[in-house]
């Protein structure tokens, strides 16, 4: 069988982790901008 | 969103409560007194909820038992499940011992495999159940591959019709 | 559950539901100040900005079933499982482009529906209609069930007492701050949800043994790992499909599309599918690890709360809750509003009472999302498990609206005639290859006959659509203009 190799489960899983952290403070950080620009709403 | 969840529906062994018939099932079929080891204690033998043998074409099935309702020690009660892939369960192994009535197993490959769970109780343990057996059969890659072809040109095309009409929308 | 025993106690979820709960009504009480006029309560003041935007379409998209699905995919279909619930994302990416042209081609818009009736006409408008009110509410029907077997299984809180809290919550503010109420709160919804991700993720990462748990995997449940296990591989475009034609068609998202700042509307869309990319194998992975840990699993869709709780404790299951809840009504908001404005728009307002003024469609769309809310309640109250197969039917449904929808708006001769017979006969041999042979063909089958069918039409029939038809005049204000 051909099996999807360890390392490349371990990077994919920690990948999307952190990218979901990442996500997260773009999120603010875009909230932040358009607070400043006063385009929120 | 909304996804296709039912991929358990082939592997899934439908939860019949057989409870009732409990009594009538050991009367007829000797070949349950037969595979059950007879220990000597009054501990409940479990029996599984599926009525046949299951076929899975995904590697997965849902295994669940039951015991009479009127056993003593209900709440108490443990149970050992057992897994093998020989028909005398030699090379068995215990893939859950618990108070659960169910167990939820994946990922398996191609073959044959046989269940059988019993009741377990201050370190006394009950009769085998009646072994239930899961065959695996996963489908062809070759439909697989036709499929993934198929879903290829049509996810392309679409992406394409988008990509062109948009680009000729910002050219307008 | 067959005894499952819940995995937090019921004082702190019922502690968890008031709070939320009482949050949610609180902000869209405090949001509907805005929402006044009826472009603020269907479409927010058509004034969205980014962050907004890309908040609400990244935590409509994650309903209760990426953060419960997700781990149910890995857990039967393994890696693949994950990745192909990771495609999702392509529905919003090929919507961002489409966002852009519906904005610019429908300054006034409100619906999808009013997009099929300029563009189709009324034959098509109908089935269109039939179609998506279909999906709309089945969906919004799962998510219910959904909400109350959740709370169940997490808190032992009785399944009609969550499902009622949790419906009653989300139609009560919906009712008082509209779109507003809808996307201001999907963006704490989305800061939730992701930080709960990120938090029971690496706290499972931290606690297990990366090598340990695959080697079991290897050993124990090899086709989770394989590359090629067939049940995936078939099933990767299928979904890939079904997630495009709900994205596509759905009043949900053309509704968010008007709603947005013009400009604003594709960069959403693009950095709402890159945000939501992430999150299924985010979510997933952690079912891979059940077996490793002895988790015992009785029931596929309840791996993801059950290994979070077992491995991270009470506080594991609180921040499982909180982002469930928040999943669960950052989609059921946006069904009820979105369904309850093609209810009024296309329905009430096209067919029955097209000189209504705006209060009194304020009132009558206020009338429909009480109603929706109860006959969603109605619905889900005896908890018939079989309902929740119904919504299945909507994969080859939705499945062919998808070229009719996209040629809409790009090909000047796209046809009506195409576009009608499209859907219903994609939708018909879709339903058919559904039952004859297995689900994983049927949005698959549904999509490719719907293309080839708009492309048949397109090279006989000749057509040749003004644009400018699709720009219809505004709803008339209480002041007359």
């Amino acid at each position: 069988m051909l099996y999807f190799p360890e390392t490349f489960l371990y990077i994919v899983i920690i990948g999307s982790l952190i990218f979901s952290g990442v996500a997260f403070v773009a999120l603010l950080l875009l909230l932040l901008k358009d607070k400043k620009t006063n385009k929120v709403w | 969103m909304v996804e296709n969840c039912n991929y358990e529906q082939e592997g899934t062994i439908i939860f019949l409560l057989k409870k009732k018939y409990f009594g009538m099932i050991v009367l007829l079929y000797p070949i349950i007194l037969q595979s059950a080891s007879l220990p000597g204690n009054d501990l409940p033998v479990p029996e599984f909820a599926a009525s046949e043998d299951v076929v899975s074409t995904a590697g997965h099935v849902r295994l669940s038992w039951d015991v009479p309702d009127n056993a003593e020690n209900l709440a108490a009660i443990e149970f050992e499940l057992q897994q093998t892939s020989d028909v005398a369960f030699q090379k068995a192994k215990t893939i859950y011992s618990g108070p659960d009535r169910a167990s939820f197993i994946s990922g398996l490959p191609n073959g044959d495999y046989r269940f059988r769970v019993r009741a377990r109780l201050d370190g006394e343990a009950g009769g085998w159940s009646t072994p239930v057996t899961v065959q695996v059969q996963h489908q062809s890659l070759r439909l697989a591959f036709t499929l993934l072809g198929l879903g290829a040109i049509v996810v392309l095309a679409t992406v394409t019709l988008v990509i062109v009409g948009n680009r000729k929308a910002n050219i307008e | 559950m067959s005894h499952q025993s819940a995995i937090l106690s019921a004082n702190i979820g019922w502690i968890l539901l008031a709070i939320l709960g009482v949050l949610w009504i609180w902000l869209g009480r405090y949001w509907g100040k805005k929402a006044q006029s009826m472009e603020g309560f269907m479409l927010a003041g058509r004034n969205v900005g980014l962050a907004l935007g890309v908040a609400t379409t990244m935590a409509t998209w994650i309903t209760s079933n990426t953060t419960m699905l997700a781990p149910q995919f890995a857990l039967q279909l393994g890696v693949w499982g994950m990745f192909a619930y990771s495609t999702a994302s392509f529905g919003l990416f090929l919507f961002a482009p489409l966002a852009k042209r519906i904005r610019q081609l429908m300054p006034n818009g409100y619906t999808s529906g009013d997009f099929i009736r300029l563009r189709y006409g009324k034959a098509t408008w109908l089935v269109f209609l039939v179609i998506s009110i279909f999906y709309g509410f089945t969906w919004l029907i799962s998510m219910g069930m959904a909400g109350g077997i959740l709370m169940n299984a997490l808190a032992g809180i009785p399944y009609e007492i969550g499902m009622t809290v949790i419906l009653f919550v989300c139609v009560t503010y919906t009712l008082f701050g509209g779109l507003f109420a809808v996307i201001g709160t999907d963006f704490i919804q989305s800061v939730i949800i992701l930080i709960g991700i990120v938090v029971v993720g690496f706290g499972i990462v931290h606690s297990i043994d990366f090598g340990k748990t695959y080697t079991h995997l290897e050993s124990e449940s090899p086709m989770l790992i394989n590359v090629l296990l067939p049940a995936s591989i078939m099933a990767i475009f299928n979904n890939l499909l079904f997630g495009i034609g709900e994205i596509f068609h759905s009043n949900v998202w053309w509704s968010r599309a008007f709603a947005m700042r013009k400009n604003v509307g594709q960069k959403a869309y693009l950095l709402g599918g890159l945000f939501w990319l992430p999150i299924p194998v985010a979510a997933g992975f952690i079912a891979l690890t059940g077996s490793t840990l002895g988790i015992n699993i009785t029931s596929p869709d309840m791996v993801g709360p059950l290994v979070a709780a077992n491995v991270l404790g009470s506080v594991g299951a609180i921040v499982v809750f909180a982002v469930l809840f928040c999943s669960l009504a950052s989609s059921i908001d946006s069904l009820l509003a979105a369904t309850s404005d093609l209810i009024t728009e296309d329905i009430y307002r096209k067919l029955f009472n097209p000189k209504a003024s705006e209060q009194n469609l304020r009132k009558v769309s206020a009338f429909i999302i009480v109603g929706l809310g109860f006959l969603t309640w109605l619905i889900c109250l005896p908890r018939v498990g079989t309902l929740a197969t119904v919504l299945f039917f909507a994969g080859p449904l939705v499945g062919s609206t998808i070229w009719p929808i996209a040629t809409g708006l790009y090909w000047k001769n796209a046809s009506a005639k195409g576009a009608l017979w499209a859907m219903l006969l994609g939708s018909g041999i879709g339903l058919i290859a559904y039952f004859q042979l297995g689900w994983y063909t049927a949005t698959l089958i549904s999509a490719a006959v719907s293309m080839l069918t708009v492309l048949i039409f397109r090279a006989t029939v000749k057509e040749d659509f003004n644009w400018k038809h699709l720009d219809e005049p505004k709803i008339q204000t209480a002041g007359g203009n």
